[in-house]
């Protein structure tokens, strides 16, 4: 059976109809004192190209056209007064508002995430890990007892975990360094043939030797997307055996190309090892069962100290690093809120939504230091042995700490330099009396709210019996003194 | 006022007014100019007094039809085509059909 199609275009108003919708929408853009004449005009215009139309036969969607003409018109009438002064005027009083600065922060946001090339260091870190079970993986290293013995392990000592151990289900070795490939300077992995299979992922290789992976991004940037043939990796040419998953990356989102141990690799180098710990295994549970293994082979037991760190906790831990700079960027800024805290203000909507801007304002901040600081710093990056990077996680933390310090800082001063009422930024500064002159007077610069709400008088040097700003409400009769000439 | 310089296409558009064309979807049809440019250079010329416009006498009941709003010329507007006509000598022929 035939079906009755329906045109979509039907289903539209006719031609005349949209023409007077579009010329009544663009009435809005006219002053209002004009509105109506200009509304008249462009309908009466509508009604005779209408009519000369239909009497020339011709196609009425024009009328659609004509009437698009009507908005540049509107715009006309809604900018011809604008000149360079009364632009700047309108630019200067925007951008003292509050919605402004709000605009600005999230423009910021924006910009972080766009010249990131969209946040991939905090994708990676807050979506899933992209293994099957991701909380059962962990890192092993040796040592553990402070940051600064941590050590790789033994390759031996993962033969016998494999064979012996009743607490991981498998355990494979990595090793990373950078390498020059194909004429371009990356980290490149030497992984064990299980890697990729403990992970949770189809085997990469496919029992190919001398075969070369490609992560998502180092393949996209040099290759353009096209998979080469095989590529050099210092003096050795590998056959490419396909490209990772985009969200695919391990510890490091560096590694560009990753290849497969040969059989002869040395037993007693040290290498980075990642296990698939078996359900409902603590990480404790782990470090004896794999301690007790290594005792049995002979090593003593102050050398078999292990040490165990779940993938997803170290990936996290940045936020540790950021939660501490943030406390302690508090700590230190909280004594510059005192006076504000201390004064006994009631609580009012416009004390409510003060403390609403102020909060989003900081927030937004904070936010654009977390994302500048996982994007720009290497503060995500993990060491080859699961461990904190020391030559970055010190120098990330710190520039979270000074990025957290300076944004509550402007915050707070942002904050005392808006009008209690309307919250936009004061203008009109102007010095007041003598600086020298401070028996029973006060010198200092006093600040104006445009709308004139009020004026705040910002003393410079501090006396003991005054408030260092001082906020004076503008009785209403005032206001009109503040009225805009337009 | 006489020393306004219109640009081409505001000479066209003072150029049909002046040869009877009097209301904008008319001076449309004449210059070929799109709506969007036709109506801004009325109220430009107009704000710089060379046309002036009013409304259609009458009432729209009676007429059985919307009123329009004519154009014509002032006298400034008259002087100002004299010298548009000198500046861009090819205006004649773009509205001598």
């Amino acid at each position: 059976m035939k079906k009755n199609r329906v045109n979509w275009r039907d289903l539209l108003p006719n031609p005349l109809r949209r023409a007077s919708f579009l010329i009544r929408t663009a009435a809005c853009l006219v002053p209002r004192s004009e509105r109506a004449e200009w509304r008249r005009e462009w309908l009466a215009e509508l009604h005779f190209a209408a009519q000369a139309m239909r009497e020339r036969d011709e196609p009425s969607a024009r009328l659609v056209g004509f009437a698009r003409g009507a908005f540049q018109d509107a715009a006309w009438h809604r900018l011809r007064d604008w000149n360079r002064e009364k632009v700047e005027r309108a630019v200067s009083r925007g951008a003292q508002s509050a919605g402004f600065c709000l605009a600005a922060l999230i423009a910021l946001l924006a910009l972080i995430a766009v010249a990131s090339g969209f946040l991939p260091e905090t994708r990676a870190v807050l979506l899933p890990l992209p293994y099957a079970d991701a909380g059962r993986i962990a890192t092993v290293t040796q040592g553990g007892t402070t940051l600064a013995t941590r050590w790789g392990i033994h390759r031996e000592w993962v033969q016998w975990w494999r064979a012996d151990s009743r607490l991981i289900e498998d355990a494979a070795t990595y090793v990373w360094t950078e390498q020059t490939v194909d004429g371009r300077r990356t980290l490149a992995a030497k992984v064990s043939g299980n890697f990729f299979a403990l992970l949770g992922l189809a085997d990469a290789f496919s029992d190919c030797r001398d075969c070369a992976v490609l992560s998502h991004e180092f393949w996209r940037t040099n290759y353009g997307g096209k998979t080469p043939a095989s590529i050099v990796i210092g003096t050795k040419t590998f056959r490419v055996a396909g490209v990772l998953d985009g969200r695919f990356w391990f510890l490091t989102r560096r590694i560009g190309v990753w290849t497969t141990e040969g059989p002869h690799e040395n037993r007693n180098v040290r290498t980075g090892v990642v296990v698939r710990l078996r359900p409902d295994v603590s990480k404790t549970q782990a470090e004896r069962d794999l301690e007790s293994v290594v005792q049995k082979h002979g090593v003593n037991q102050w050398s078999s100290l292990i040490a165990i760190s779940f993938v997803p906790d170290r990936v996290r831990s940045v936020f540790g690093s950021f939660a501490l700079a943030l406390i302690l960027a508090i700590g230190t800024i909280l004594p510059a809120l005192r006076p504000n805290l201390s004064a006994a203000n009631p609580v009012t909507w416009r004390a409510v939504g003060r403390a609403v801007f102020f909060c989003s304002k900081t927030a937004l901040l904070l936010l654009a230091v977390l994302l500048a600081g996982l994007e720009f710093t290497r503060a995500a990056s993990i060491t080859m042995l699961g461990g904190t990077d020391l030559a970055t996680e010190p120098l990330s933390t710190w520039l979270f700490l000074l990025g957290s310090m300076g944004a509550l800082s402007w915050s707070i001063y942002d904050q005392r330099r808006r009008c209690r009422v309307c919250l936009r930024r004061y203008g009109l500064a102007a010095q007041i009396g003598c600086p020298g002159c401070i028996l029973l007077s006060w010198s200092g610069t006093e600040l104006v709210c445009l709308e004139g709400h009020g004026t705040l008088h910002v003393g410079e040097p501090v006396a003991c019996w005054q408030e260092q700003d001082r906020w004076t409400s503008l009785d209403d009769s005032l206001l009109e003194l503040f009225a805009q000439s337009d | 006022m006489s020393d306004i310089k219109l640009t081409h296409t505001a000479a066209l558009v003072l150029k049909v007014i002046s040869g009877g064309c009097r209301y904008g979807f008319d001076i449309m049809e004449k210059t070929g100019l799109p709506s969007g440019t036709v109506y801004p250079i009325l109220r430009r010329l107009e704000q710089a007094e060379l046309i002036q416009s009013k409304w259609e006498p009458g009432d729209a009941q009676e007429l059985q039809r919307p009123q329009r709003r004519y154009y014509r010329l002032t006298r400034a507007g008259e002087r100002t085509l004299v010298k548009a006509a000198q500046r861009y000598p090819l205006l004649e022929n773009l509205t001598a059909e």
